[in-house]
């Protein structure tokens, strides 16, 4: 069973579940689970309108993603909402995009669901490379600027106050997600991507109160959950994504029941 | 260091709405002026201009002699702690007591002679590896209080400090700024929409009304108004 082809798909899953597991921190904390939704569908959008005009769809699906994200911070501010407001109206935007290119394509359209679904098994070595690169830049940024993200998840306003330039700071966070979400998901898929970014935090959530131990712990449970779906997947050959979704889920599930904050702190 | 506050005819709108007319303001340094008005009023947005957070319309904002512009902002709030009225958080949220104190510091507050003394003067010892979010609201007031003093400011905004604490937590709080006010003499706004909660130190008191200043005096004018609770705040 331990062959190089197992052996490659389990290193991308760990390493895309410390990747989303990392980032996850940051959309938990800040309370914005749809921005993976709304990126993701950016990506799809991108992807059509890249065959429609014949440009590289994995180029195009980043190039848009990106864009997305690079606006959502700058929108809210300005708009003075709830990030999920413009979340939700980017989403519905690359949506009209999406389907007027589906409108366009006239029923060549599988290949850009592959945006959507992914597959972790055909994962090749470019996308190895740049899940690489993805995740040493998330860990750079969160391990240098550690303190300023603190501040501002803590409480934007504060983080201003202490003098720390909190608008680029969480702009870049919108761009990081961004990158996260583009990069990965025609490698793993819409599915399991939204899993890997909610559930690892929410369980880190229920076990510790320290912010580092909190993203230390998340990429761990990122780590961990592909890790044991792939494991499933390939001892009982069932569906990858499922079978890695539904194991993070199984331990979300544990760890809720046997919470050391609720016993210890209780639900009032 | 010495420093004044200057407001000159500062207009504030937010989204097309006037939040503030007119407002002339000066506090020397050492100065403790309480800002009093009903809910709504415009004294929040008072600190939050000062702090550079609004884009002011019309009007002049000087700090320490130097007049806000749009380079200089992180600049000036080096010399401003602000205590803003709402940070509330999720009680799980992972964030520690000591985090809070550390994010002035940018290292282990056990290891900071200047941490060390206001962390015992404070007594905060016993909270440092408490999560923030289980303290109670008198022992948040204070973390956050120790948290902006160590930034070794000039000027101090407390942004109504009595909301979310008892008659008691209240008390125990306005003594340790009258503490330290006396100690360090900063230049102090204290923004409340309380009569009752004003401090004896505080010289002068402005109130506000639908975003002007109705009153600028000492608290004991303000009793020898007749209808004085009507005057603030109908």
């Amino acid at each position: 069973m331990i062959d190089e082809f197992f052996l490659k798909t389990l290193f991308t899953g760990i390493c895309v579940g410390i990747e989303c597991g990392l980032i996850g921190v940051f959309i938990f904390l800040l309370n914005i689970p749809f921005v993976g939704v709304a990126i993701a569908h950016s990506a799809m959008a991108g992807g059509i309108w890249g065959f429609i005009f014949n440009i590289p769809t994995k180029f195009s699906a980043f190039l848009l993603s990106l864009i997305s994200s690079f606006f959502i911070g700058p929108v809210t501010d300005k708009a003075k909402v709830n990030p999920n407001i413009t979340i939700s109206i980017i989403f519905s935007a690359v949506m009209g995009f999406a389907f007027l290119g589906i409108g366009i394509l006239k029923g060549k359209n599988e290949m850009v669901l592959n945006f959507l679904w992914g597959n972790i098994l055909l994962v090749n070595f470019l996308d190895i490379v740049l899940i690489l690169l993805t995740l040493i830049l998330e860990i750079i940024v969160i391990v240098i600027f550690y303190r300023q993200y603190m501040a501002i998840l803590f409480n934007r306003e504060i983080a201003a106050s202490l003098g720390i330039n909190e608008k680029v700071f969480y702009y870049l966070i919108f761009f990081i997600i961004g990158i996260v979400v583009s990069i990965n998901l025609d490698i793993i898929g819409g599915l399991m991507l939204f899993s890997l970014i909610i559930t690892p935090p929410a369980i880190a959530y229920h076990i510790t109160f320290e912010l580092k131990k909190f993203f230390i712990l998340s990429g761990v449970f990122g780590a961990s959950g592909t890790a044991g779906g792939i494991i499933l997947a390939f001892l009982f050959n069932l569906p990858v994504s499922a079978s890695v979704v539904l194991f993070t889920t199984f331990v979300f599930i544990m760890v809720l029941v046997f919470s050391p904050k609720r016993r210890k702190y209780g639900e009032s | 260091m010495s420093c004044t506050i200057e407001i000159e005819n500062l207009h504030l709108k937010l989204s097309s709405k006037v939040i503030l007319k007119n407002i002339n303001l000066k506090a020397e340094h050492g100065d403790f002026i309480t800002i009093l008005g009903p809910n709504g009023s415009g004294k929040t947005s008072i600190l939050k201009t000062l702090m550079g957070f609004y884009k002011i319309d019309k009007g002049k904002i000087k700090i320490c002699d130097e007049t806000y512009e749009n380079n200089n902002t992180l600049n000036l709030r080096k010399k401003i702690s602000y205590l803003p009225q709402n940070y509330e958080i999720d009680k799980f949220f992972p964030i520690l007591t000591k985090d809070i104190i550390e994010l002035s510091i940018n290292e282990n507050c056990l290891k900071n002679k200047r941490a060390m003394e206001i962390i015992n003067e404070f007594n905060l010892m016993d909270l440092l590896k408490k999560p923030f979010g289980l303290l109670s609201g008198g022992e948040k007031q204070k973390t956050m209080l120790a948290m902006i003093l160590l930034r070794d400011p000039v000027i101090l905004l407390l942004d109504e400090p009595n909301l979310n604490l008892d008659m008691l937590a209240y008390k125990n709080f306005l003594k340790l700024v009258e503490k330290i006010y006396m100690e360090k003499k900063l230049t102090i706004l204290f923004v409340t929409h309380l009569l009752t909660h004003i401090s004896d130190l505080s010289k002068k008191v402005l109130i506000l009304k639908a975003g002007k200043i109705i009153f600028s005096g000492k608290k004991e004018e303000i009793f020898k108004k007749e209808n004085y609770i009507e005057f603030i705040y109908d």
